[in-house]
């Protein structure tokens, strides 16, 4: 059945809350802006709620159409055809993107010492199959994995918050604002996966419930913000000792010392993997949707395959795995901030075009009705 | 029947991709990365002598502990020469902490923990302790310790700050009061003693030790590994620390949570000398700047569990007197802890092991524009109170 229920959909928008930006989005942050990175991430993570209230007025008012089809039927068919390319272009990158972050992590933390890229084999090919089963799958996949995640932030609350230090988070905007003006500008690509829901618009089951999806937001970004302020406080005065490959999980053997509970880090950051693997399936998955829209049903599966193979190839002859998330908060930024905040308005813009052009199509009939009697 | 196909193929690309990932999860894809062709280090020492940096570690395979000695200019250098000498890769992810030699300045700790964290070489949770004299000694003597009991010195280390009496930093930790604007931190001084059972005599790798800890070996030889009472402060100057002063400091310090402390305790005219446990503890550290000095408010609040109940209960022998005795516990470990922490108070104005620097930064970066470079003129407005119980 392609479509996914209530609670999937609320499961679906918290993952998404968390997934990209668990990884290595804190550090960079750190790096990029010092401590007024805690108030970097609160202003984008403010503009992704705004973005998830559009979305959800998307996915509520559709009546029951698909996010392209709306476009079709309010801006003609060639607008929908080439919104289709944009986002599975966009989506195509962000999935590099994810995908580099995610080698970048394993290549320093876990396995130091080989081929990451191989590793990325099983995940690509899974991630395809995911792309080209119905959406219940991720909705009941989505369902499976919120509990690991769960369980994984709970065991990191709890060996990092009893031993942190919060004071180091300040002092904020020390040097002025202009960091923090740097920061916003650089790391779009970063936030915005609340667009990907839009791939569920016209099959989500709950109607005006699906507003319940904001609370599940503003969970995952408590938490999100509560452990990178965790990050923050621990590193505020040693922002270049972090490499890519630190994350919020390394900090709780920084919390509570390897030397007591070994490699615990490891364990908590497979459990936020399933999270990562969610996000990088609703990427594939609205990757194949846009392409199957834009050209049909088979040759969307069939650029599902490529895109699969196009993946490996280019994760593994990316040499310098840093340079490339360098090069994309440089020339990515943008371009991912219009798609992913353009999306929703576009959405929105469609359900406002589409009523108005129903309300006018009303109207002259009803005049032409009168005209007749 | 077409059904029964569909599940049947998923069923098999399913056990596909299962079987490829374990096989890609069981090979480490290159050599190099083979367990066996790496030098797993559980715990490492570090000397800084005449410019070189030499490093000793106690490694392990699982079966046998061994130590290793590599030396350089740099610790990557060392490093290196530890991986030509042994002809394995040295692997520092599981080392559980990191000795630092008693010559070692904060230059030289900064320099080596940010070689080993900024390449991620160490976890940045790996405790970092201090010996007073050479790192490189007291690693091959925990080496003889871990042969004999079985344990390394990473577990008693973790035992000494689960035991809460301790503060172990991390290397993190370290790193971060290093840089920070108190450019001061403290490390725990360990100590590993060889005693001559025979003859009782002993050999301690560090002097002045006191009761606590563990031991191990024959009949003939001893090794045993003290517990810390002292600390060593780096910063500008480095210096070992009082017991008092280390008390002090443990009292303000977040990671060690109680600890045992002596009081003389007066009552009818008889003093006596009563043992108590922190059992809790609060600690707050406010610092301003007000008329050209910083002044530091100092907050310790603590309840403490007299342990030789006793000789206090046999005071009051027949006398509904507990409150008093109370009262006048109360006051003895109040004067006791007072001593402690206006003795890490002074340190303090030689080196900031308080962080009041850090602390007037982060509360008014305006003000920490203004204070003189050192803390010698600083102010201390102490208040400790105790209950006990």
């Amino acid at each position: 059945m392609d479509r996914v229920s209530l609670r999937q959909f609320i499961l679906l928008t918290f993952l998404l809350g968390l997934a990209m930006k668990m990884f290595n989005l804190p550090v960079l942050m750190l790096r990029l802006c010092g401590r007024d990175a805690f108030i970097v991430l609160i202003a984008e993570l403010i503009i992704d709620l705004i973005l998830l209230v559009l979305v959800v007025l998307v996915v509520v008012l559709s009546g029951g159409k698909g996010f392209y089809e709306l476009i079709e039927n309010a801006l003609g068919k060639v607008t929908a055809k080439v919104t289709a390319v944009v986002a599975g272009a966009y989506c195509m990158v962000k999935l590099y993107m994810m995908l580099v972050d995610v080698r970048l992590f394993f290549s320093n933390t876990v396995f130091p010492s080989t081929i990451g890229a191989l590793h990325l084999i099983p995940l690509i090919v899974v991630l395809v199959c995911f792309a080209l089963k119905p959406l219940s799958s991720a909705g009941r996949l989505s369902e499976i994995f919120s509990l690991f995640v769960i369980v994984g932030m709970v065991l990191l609350g709890v060996l990092t918050f009893p031993h942190v230090g919060f004071d180091g988070l300040r002092p904020l905007l020390a040097d002025g604002p202009d960091k923090v003006f740097e920061g916003m500008s650089a790391l779009f690509m970063w936030f915005g996966d609340f667009s990907l829901l839009l791939i569920l618009t016209g099959k989500t089951d709950g109607g005006k419930k699906a507003l319940f999806s904001l609370i599940a937001a503003v969970v995952s970004f408590i938490c999100l913000t509560l452990f990178s302020a965790v990050l923050f406080a621990s590193y505020g005065d040693v922002p270049e000792l972090l490499t890519y490959g630190h994350s919020i999980s390394s900090i709780s053997q920084y919390a509570v010392g390897s030397f007591r509970f070994g490699r615990f880090d490891l364990v908590i950051f497979s459990l936020w993997l399933f999270a990562v693997f969610l996000s990088a399936g609703m990427m594939t998955l609205f990757f194949s949707r846009s392409m199957s829209y834009a050209f049909g049903a088979k040759a969307g599966r069939i650029l599902t395959y490529a895109l699969g193979i196009a993946m490996f190839a280019a994760i593994a002859l990316t040499i310098n795995l840093n340079l490339a998330v360098e090069w994309g908060m440089v020339y990515f930024a943008i371009p991912s901030a219009v798609v992913q905040y353009g999306l929703p308005v576009m959405g929105i813009v469609a359900l406002i075009a589409g009523r108005v052009r129903g309300s006018i199509r009303r109207k002259s009939e009803n005049s032409e009705q009168k005209k007749q009697e | 029947m077409k059904i029964a196909n569909r599940k049947n193929r998923n069923r098999l690309i399913s056990a596909a991709i299962v079987v490829i990932f374990i096989v890609l999860a069981m090979t480490p894809l290159v050599p190099e990365a083979e367990v066996s062709s790496c030098l797993m280090v559980t715990a490492l020492g570090i000397d800084s002598e005449d410019g070189v940096i030499k490093l000793t570690a106690e490694t392990s395979d699982g079966t046998a502990t061994e130590s290793v000695h590599g030396e350089g200019i740099r610790v990557t250098d060392a490093m290196q020469d530890l991986n030509e000498r042994y002809g394995r890769k040295i692997e520092l992810k599981h080392c559980g902490v990191i000795v630092m030699g008693g010559e070692m300045s904060a230059d030289d700790i900064s320099f080596a923990l940010m070689s080993l964290l900024s390449e991620a070489a160490i976890n940045a949770g790996c405790a970092v302790v201090s010996s007073s004299a050479q790192a490189g000694e007291f690693i091959q003597k925990a080496v003889k310790l871990t042969k004999a009991s079985g344990s390394g010195v990473t577990s008693y280390i973790g035992f000494a700050d689960t035991s809460s009496s301790v503060f172990i930093p991390t290397a993190l930790n370290v790193m971060s009061e290093l840089r920070s604007k108190s450019a001061a931190t403290a490390l725990p001084v360990f100590e590993i003693v060889e005693s001559d059972a025979a003859t009782g005599s002993q050999n301690a790798q560090n002097s002045g030790s006191d009761g606590g800890g563990t031991s191990s070996g024959s009949s003939e030889e001893m090794t045993e590994l003290k517990s810390p009472y002292r600390a060593r402060v780096v910063g500008s100057t480095a210096f070992e620390l009082s017991e008092s002063e280390t008390l002090g400091l443990m009292l303000f310090s977040k990671r060690a949570n109680g600890g045992l402390i002596n009081t003389e305790w007066e009552y009818n005219g008889e003093s006596r000398i009563i043992q108590g446990e922190i059992s809790s503890k609060s600690t707050d550290i406010k610092v301003r700047y007000e008329g050209g000095r910083v002044i530091a408010e100092l907050k310790a609040e603590a309840v403490i569990r007299f342990v030789d109940r006793f000789i206090v209960i046999e005071q009051g022998n027949g006398e509904n007197v507990i409150n008093k005795l109370a009262a006048t516990l109360e006051e003895a470990f109040t004067r006791t802890l007072s001593g402690y922490v206006r003795d890490i108070a002074e340190v303090t104005r030689r080196e900031d092991v308080l962080g009041l620097r850090t602390k007037l930064y982060q509360s008014s970066p305006q003000d920490y524009k203004a204070i003189p470079p050192d803390l010698a003129s600083a102010g201390f407005d102490i208040s400790v109170s105790v209950k006990v119980s």
